[in-house]
C-alpha cells in the first residue's frame, strides 16, 4: 500500500538546522535503500482557485492565516500502516532531537491507487 | 513523548529488523544465532522502551544490545570458544558508529545476506523462501500465506535451508571479481522468481498474488541501490517496475487473466511505469558507457517497448523481435524461442512464428502449456481455428493455474465457434 507522507509546519518557521538537514538526508538514503521510496519532491508556494458562496476566486500564496504548510512530500511503498506510522514517527523524532522549541506535523496519507486485482 | 504502544515498538524493530539481522550475520557467521540475537533486542525494547521511550536511533540501540548479549552467550558457552578468538575483537570493538557513516557499511550487510539467502548449494525454491524470510524481514506465516503453502512445510523449508549453508561452510564475506558477477546472477534470478510466482502464479485459485510481486520489487530496488554501476541490477528493477506496473490490467472484475493486447492500458499503473523506464534509461547508459548489460537489460528493453505503446496496435513489433533474436544469441532456450516465435508472429505474421516453433527440439518444455498456448495463438491468427482448438485444448491440460486454464479455454472453444462458422 502507498503513503504519502507531508512534513508541515509553520509558514514562518525559517530554514532547518543544518544537522537535521543531515540526519533527514540520511533517513532518505535510508529510505531509498530499503526499496521503498518511490517519489519525493519539494513543494512551492500555493494557489488557490475557491469556490465560496458562488463566488470564484484566485489567491496566490503563501497564506498568512495558514496555521502549517506542507514544504515537500514522499511517496512510500509499505506493507502496512504500521509501517507507514514508524516512517512518520522517525521524521518526528529527528526534529523534536535537532529542532528544539520547532513545532512540526507529520502527514501520513493513505493511497487509494488503481484498484486491487481480484485474487 | 508519551509512552510507546506494543505494537509501534514491534514497527520499529521491524524497520531496523534486516539490518540488524545482517549485521549480526556478518559479526557472528552463523545465521540462527544472529536470528535469536536479533529477537532478543525486540524483547529487551518491549521491556525498556515503554518506560524510557523510543531511543533517538533504535537501530543503533538493538544492535548495542543484541551485540551485549552475543558476548555474553559467548563467554558462557564453552564450545564457541573458539570462535570468540575469532571473532571476539569485532564484538567487543568500542561505540558503534553514528548512522549516517553507518550507511554505507549497513548497505553491504544487506548485500552479503542476500548473496547467502541466494547461495548456489540451495535449490531455486529454497532460496526464495529464505530470502523473503531474511532479506524482506518477513516471517513463516506470512511468506506460507503468499504462496498458498502451509506454515510448518514453510517453516521446514527455511531451517533446512540455514542448515545446508552450515554445513557447507557458506562464507559470509562479500565476493569478489568473477564470483561476485555470478553471485549478483544468482540474486537476480531469485528476485525474478519471487516476482514471476507473483506475477503468474503457477498453482492455486488466484491468478496474480500482488504481495509477491511487491516484495519482488522492493528488493530489486535494493540490489539496484546497492550496485548503482551495475546495468543487470538497474535493468531487473526496471524490468520488474515496468511489468508490476500491469499487475491491476491483468485480471479482470471477476479475477480472469486479461492478455497484454487486451489490457485497458489507462489502468497501468503510470507512478511504476516511469519509474521502470528511468531505470531502463539508467541501465542502457551503463552498457554503453563501458560495463557489459546482459539477459535482464534486453528483457527490461522489450518491456519498455510495451510500456511506451499507448494501445496495443502502437507496438513496436519489429524492434521486439529483434531484441528476442539478441536473446536468444546470449542464452539460447527454449522459452526464450517460444517468446520469440510470438514477436516474430506478430512482426511479420502468424507463419514467421510457427516456423520458429516447428523448429524446437523434440521434448523441449515438455509439460509447460507454454509452446502449445503460443502455437493456439498464433494457427488462430493464421486462421487455421481447428489446428489452433487443439493447440488451446493441449495448453489447458498443461497448466496448473485456474485462471489460465479458463482462458485457454475459452480460447479453444472461440476457435470451434469460428470453424463451425465457416463451415457453414
Amino acid at each position: 500500500m502507498r503513503y504519502m507522507m507531508f512534513v508541515k509546519m509553520a509558514p514562518d518557521a525559517g530554514p532547518p538546522p543544518a544537522a537535521l538537514i543531515e540526519a533527514v538526508e540520511a533517513e532518505i538514503k535510508q529510505q531509498y535503500a530499503d526499496g521503498i521510496l518511490l517519489d519525493a519532491d519539494g513543494l512551492g508556494p500555493a494557489v488557490e482557485i475557491r469556490l465560496t458562496a458562488g463566488e470564484v476566486t484566485h489567491v496566490d500564496g503563501p497564506f498568512a492565516e495558514a496555521k502549517e504548510v506542507a514544504g515537500g512530500f514522499s511517496l512510500f511503498e509499505v506493507r502496512s500502516q504500521d509501517e507507514a506510522i514508524e516512517l512518520g514517527r522517525r521524521m518526528v523524532q529527528l526534529h523534536e532531537e535537532l529542532w528544539p522549541g520547532q513545532d512540526v506535523a507529520v502527514e501520513m496519507r493513505p493511497l487509494f491507487g488503481p484498484p486491487t486485482p481480484a485474487e | 513523548m508519551s509512552s510507546p504502544t506494543e505494537d509501534a515498538i514491534v514497527a520499529v524493530w521491524r524497520n531496523e529488523s534486516v539490518r540488524l539481522l545482517a549485521g549480526l550475520a556478518r559479526m557472528t557467521h552463523d545465521l540462527d544465532l544472529a536470528e535469536d540475537l536479533a529477537q532478543d533486542a525486540l524483547v529487551a525494547a518491549l521491556e525498556k522502551w515503554p518506560h524510557e521511550g523510543i531511543p533517538r536511533n533504535p537501530g543503533a540501540w538493538l544492535m548495542a544490545i543484541a551485540k551485549r548479549r552475543a558476548i555474553d552467550g559467548f563467554r558462557r558457552d564453552e564450545v564457541l570458544r573458539r570462535k570468540v578468538a575469532l571473532l571476539g575483537h569485532e564484538l567487543e570493538e568500542g561505540e558503534m558508529p553514528d548512522l549516517a557513516a553507518a550507511v554505507d557499511h549497513i548497505e553491504d550487510d544487506v548485500l552479503r545476506l542476500m548473496f547467502l539467502s541466494c547461495h548456489p548449494t540451495l535449490a531455486p525454491d529454497s532460496r526464495t523462501v529464505l530470502t523473503l524470510r531474511l532479506v524482506c524481514g518477513l516471517t513463516t506465516a506470512e511468506i506460507a500465506r503468499a504462496y498458498f503453502a502451509k506454515e510448518s512445510a514453510v517453516g521446514q523449508r527455511i531451517s533446512r535451508a540455514k542448515r545446508t549453508l552450515a554445513e557447507v561452510g557458506a562464507s559470509f564475506e562479500l565476493p569478489v571479481g568473477e564470483e561476485r558477477a555470478a553471485r549478483m546472477r544468482e540474486v537476480m534470478q531469485t528476485i525474478y522468481l519471487v516476482f514471476n510466482e507473483g506475477y503468474a502464479a503457477t498453482s492455486g485459485p488466484s491468478w496474480t498474488r500482488p504481495e509477491l510481486c511487491l516484495e519482488a520489487m522492493r528488493l530489486a530496488r535494493m540490489l539496484a541501490a546497492q550496485a548503482p554501476g551495475d546495468p543487470e541490477a538497474q535493468a531487473l528493477q526496471g524490468l520488474l517496475e515496468i511489468q508490476g506496473s500491469r499487475l491491476a490490467a491483468r485480471a479482470d472484475a471477476d479475477g480472469h487473466p486479461v492478455l497484454l493486447d487486451d489490457q485497458d492500458r489507462t489502468r497501468w499503473d503510470q507512478l511504476l511505469l516511469r519509474r521502470g523506464l528511468a531505470a531502463v534509461e539508467r541501465a542502457t547508459a551503463l552498457a554503453s558507457s563501458g560495463t557489459p548489460g546482459g539477459s535482464y537489460l534486453v528483457q527490461a528493453m522489450i518491456a519498455a517497448c510495451h510500456g511506451r505503446a499507448r494501445r496495443a496496435e502502437d507496438t513496436d513489433w519489429a524492434e521486439i523481435a529483434r531484441l528476442y533474436d539478441l536473446l536468444a544469441s546470449g542464452a539460447p532456450g527454449a522459452v526464450i524461442e517460444v517468446n520469440r516465435a510470438v514477436a516474430h508472429g506478430r512482426a511479420f505474421g502468424p507463419e514467421a512464428g510457427l516456423e520458429i516453433l516447428a523448429a524446437l527440439p523434440e521434448g523441449a518444455l515438455a509439460g509447460s502449456h507454454l509452446p502449445a498456448g503460443v502455437r493456439g495463438d498464433l494457427l488462430q491468427r493464421a486462421g487455421r481455428h481447428s489446428e489452433a482448438a487443439n493447440a488451446f485444448d493441449e495448453a489447458a491440460s498443461l497448466t496448473g493455474n485456474a485462471g489460465e486454464r479458463e482462458l485457454l479455454e475459452k480460447r479453444a472453444a472461440a476457435c470451434r465457434r469460428a470453424e463451425a462458422s465457416s463451415d457453414a
